[in-house]
């Protein structure tokens, strides 16, 4: 069936993108949730940021995660120094650059279904006797769950796809940092590689597919019982 | 008791408001829309801040701009039901009941609230399938579940057709009657108020209003002006009733009036003379030709 190699890329595509959303869900929600209902100094610069990953081009994401993360990058160093964690050529760096690229999307659809909520809802669990953190568990977080689950899918979805943050800030090492993009990008390179590109080609086709059907599922579950 | 003394300023509503009630029974709260009605029971339940005053219910003072209490709308112990429900559309109607139970003071009876609001067949179902009556059923129940001590009542009629409004009101007079629990009704409609309120208030533009002279059962009389008393500070008016004094008035002698004369007004003083019954306004609210 697969080759070793692909078998590895697939498998570690797999695992950069379910870290990948691991790693933004819960800050994803925290960040979406200030951008919709607080009003702080800077909060535009934070908006702007945060969404630059979608208009830059990745290999500059890539580059200046490189320069702040890398071994010897002011960020890295520390990194390194304090918890020996070393994010540069290894696949926690490529959970990184997929993170930061997915992030704006996460937040993004979080936001939008934080702001459809109704706070006429919330104040009512209020007067039901809820302060602020159980409003929060019972009311809000079971209804924005649709945007939730769709923020994860964009983040896994921008995972899957990441390469050029990706090569840049970790490069293509077989067993370490090649995804799937990067193992076709590679095989693409190489002289006589065609078929084999091609059933790297075929192989995101099905995971994408699979991924989409089970996203569509899971909407189709959570909308369920989101109305009754 | 309910003792309320607010001030609040918002968009083009400047709400002035102090009364103080005895709190049980059913106190209905009246007037035209954009009187600020639902502003005075937010202001109550903790939803909206005053910008000064004072909210004491029984011996718990809920806020006092003087000495900074405030009290958080979930401490206030103060039971709401809205105007569009505000079912909670991801829980089914048990769970919704039951949502305010975490407060673990004894509120009602949750066997006892199901039997009263006639909710047993609906508790598995989900809000977006009740009607608009049975959602207003279950919202009640919800505010007495959760173990409050007062209910406020926002038009909870409003949005109910005339049918279901039929339905309800038994309802609500029974939780005044069963539950034994003090209730502020807000209604721009009078015939919910004369079917259930025990006290009324009105307000207009922000302020209280007088008692409505529709509401008491006094009369209009027409009368005409006979003279007037500048030392005693008195115009003398005659009418059908006989020889009424009202203050000092500025229509010359003859002239026609309209008198407004309220039951609380009128006090018997000549009873010995049968003949030539005689009564006195005291306080006429309103005079106007």
């Amino acid at each position: 069936m697969l080759t070793a190699a692909e078998t590895e890329a697939l498998a570690l595509s797999l695992r950069v993108a379910v870290w990948c959303v691991a790693a933004t869900l819960l800050p994803g929600i925290g960040v979406a949730w200030l951008l919709a209902r607080r009003d702080f100094y800077g909060k535009a610069l934070l908006n702007g940021a945060l969404h630059l990953p979608l208009v830059l081009p990745p290999v500059a994401i890539g580059y200046l995660m490189l320069v702040a993360l890398g071994r010897n990058g002011p960020f890295g160093a520390w990194l390194n120094d304090a918890f020996g964690v070393s994010l540069a050529f290894t696949w926690q760096g490529a959970v990184a650059a997929s993170a930061v690229m997915a992030f704006p999307l996460m937040v993004r659809s979080i936001r939008l279904s934080l702001e459809a909520v109704d706070r006429r809802l919330e104040a009512a669990a209020a007067t039901l006797g809820s302060g602020p953190p159980r409003v929060f568990l019972t009311v809000t977080l079971p209804l924005i769950a649709p945007g939730i689950l769709t923020g994860a899918i964009l983040a896994f979805a921008r995972s899957l796809g990441e390469f050029g943050a990706t090569i840049t800030f970790v490069s293509n090492i077989a067993g370490e940092t090649r995804t799937l993009p990067l193992a076709l990008y590679t095989m693409a390179q190489t002289p006589d590689g065609e078929a084999a590109a091609m059933r790297l080609v075929a192989i995101s086709v099905a995971l994408a597919m699979a991924a989409l059907l089970g996203s569509e599922v899971a909407a189709r579950r959570v909308r369920r019982r989101l109305e009754g | 008791m309910l003792q309320v003394q607010v001030r609040r300023r918002i968009g083009a509503l400047d709400l002035d408001v102090g009364f103080a009630v005895e709190a049980a029974g059913i106190l209905a709260v009246h007037g035209p829309s954009g009187s600020g009605k639902t502003t005075l029971i937010n202001l109550l339940a903790g939803l909206e801040r005053p910008d000064s005053g004072r909210i004491v219910i029984g011996d718990r003072v809920l806020f006092d701009s003087a000495s900074g209490i405030d009290v958080k709308p979930q401490a206030r112990g103060i039971g709401y039901v809205f105007q569009d429900c505000r079912l909670f559309p991801h829980m089914s109607v048990a769970s919704n009941l039951r949502y305010g139970r975490h407060r673990g003071e004894r509120g009602a009876d949750f066997d006892q609230v199901v039997a009263l609001l006639d909710l047993g067949a609906l508790l598995a179902r989900r809000p977006r399938s009740l009607s608009g009556g049975e959602a207003q059923r279950v919202a009640i129940g919800r505010a007495l579940l959760s173990g409050a001590r007062i209910l406020l009542m926002d038009e909870p009629l409003a949005s109910v057709d005339p049918e279901r409004k039929a339905e309800i009101l038994p309802f609500i007079r029974r939780l005044r009657d069963v539950v034994t629990l003090p209730i502020v009704y807000v209604s721009h409609a009078a015939d919910e108020i004369a079917q259930i309120a025990d006290r009324t208030i009105r307000m207009e533009n922000g302020r209280l209003a007088a008692p409505s002279p529709a509401a008491d059962a006094g009369s209009r009389l027409i009368a005409v002006i006979r003279g007037h008393d500048a030392d005693s500070g008195l115009t003398v008016l005659e009418s059908p009733l006989g020889r009424l004094l009202v203050p000092l008035r500025t229509e010359p002698p003859g002239t026609m009036v309209r008198v407004a004369v309220g039951a609380m007004h009128i006090e018997p003083i000549a009873a010995a003379d049968a003949e030539d019954l005689t009564v006195l306004p005291m306080r006429p609210k309103r005079i106007a030709v």
